[in-house]
């Protein structure tokens, strides 16, 4: 049997009404100096997770969201007995403090964009100037030829960059004011303009939806993907990452399948 | 509306597959869950394309219900 972990939380105080984690173990809190990490007990043969475990880590961690600041732990945590959680909470009390601290009372926003990159890169072809014959002063050899289709490959990527900068810089504004921290990471794939996570004050939140419901209406060529609040996952900053010191701490399932 | 239902469910989990699985606190050694050992970061990285596939089906379907969340800025109901 392992003790799987939910989250750590900045209290010691324990969910008032049954909460129930994997396999519907009731869930239980280990304290440790006025914080304390929420689990369950796993016993399940080959240690198998799944998408409907995924799920129910989520559920948990959010019902403990509503009574308490959490630092959600990565899906698939597990521990071998009560003790190497409180071994692991007092080696890591330092940033379990910090971060909790940094993240009371803040929730957690998602935003995806996609923009029409096919679109979008013959609009920015249109509006190149004709290349004039021999005019990028390459000679017309293949090797020239091969040279300026690169560099007009590269110029036409330059100005996708560009236009893609414009763009998330205008989304980004719209929610700036009610942001405390933010990610963003632009055209990760060529349709995904922007995926972008903000962390903002839990009593901003009203705000922060209503600006994104805002930029919704408006028309234009863009579609949005936006959701929340979730806990603060994507703000934990763990700078220790120790190596398994003992060889009775548990930290992978054996397998985890997806989709 | 099942459809749109079950696109809508697809949608959450996808979302909280992207933040589980990849975010959060890490200690003890930062394991690497493998699927059939395949590292996780590749099952990250298909997350987050699957979650841009199922965009484009639903927008290719005309309807941008799953964006819902932002409708009432909530998550994408299931």
């Amino acid at each position: 049997m392992s003790l799987y972990i939910y989250a750590v939380m900045d209290s010691e105080l324990e969910f008032a009404a049954p909460l129930l984690g994997l396999d519907c173990s009731p869930v239980g809190f280990i304290a440790c100096g006025g914080m304390s990490a929420a689990f369950s007990n796993l016993e399940r043969a080959g240690g198998r997770l799944g998408p409907d475990d995924a799920l129910v880590h989520e559920a948990v961690v959010e019902k403990l969201m509503t009574i308490a600041t959490v630092l959600p732990f990565r899906f698939g945590t597990l521990f071998a007995s009560q003790k190497e959680v409180l071994i692991m909470m007092v080696e890591h009390v330092t940033e379990f403090r910090e971060n909790l601290a940094r993240l009371r009372h803040k929730v957690e926003f998602s935003l995806k964009v996609l923009w029409p990159a096919e679109s979008v890169e013959r609009q920015v072809v249109q509006s190149l100037p004709p290349a004039k014959s021999g005019g990028h002063g390459l000679s017309n050899s293949a090797a020239g030829q091969y040279m300026a289709k690169r560099f007009g490959a590269f110029r036409i990527n330059q100005l996708m960059e560009t236009e893609a900068d414009r763009r998330i810089a205008e989304i980004d504004r719209r929610f700036s004011r009610w942001t405390v921290e933010k990610k963003l990471e632009r055209l990760l794939t060529p349709n995904l303009l922007l995926k972008a996570v903000y962390l903002v004050e839990a009593d901003r939140q009203e705000e922060f939806k209503q600006a994104y419901a805002d930029m919704q209406r408006e028309d234009g060529d863009l579609r949005y993907l936006f959701s929340g609040p979730w806990p603060p996952y994507n703000f934990v900053r763990m700078r220790q990452r120790s190596e398994p010191q003992r060889s009775d701490v548990i930290n992978k399932p054996t397998a985890v399948t997806l989709l | 509306m099942h459809n749109q239902a079950m696109q809508s469910k697809d949608v959450t989990l996808l979302e909280v597959l992207d933040r589980v699985l990849e975010k959060g606190v890490v200690v003890a050694g930062d394991a690497v869950i493998s699927v059939a050992d395949v590292d996780l970061i590749y099952v990250g990285l298909r997350v987050l394309l699957s979650s841009v596939e199922t965009m484009e089906r639903l927008r290719s379907g005309g309807g941008n219900a799953p964006s819902a969340p932002g409708a009432d800025g909530g998550k994408p109901q299931t």
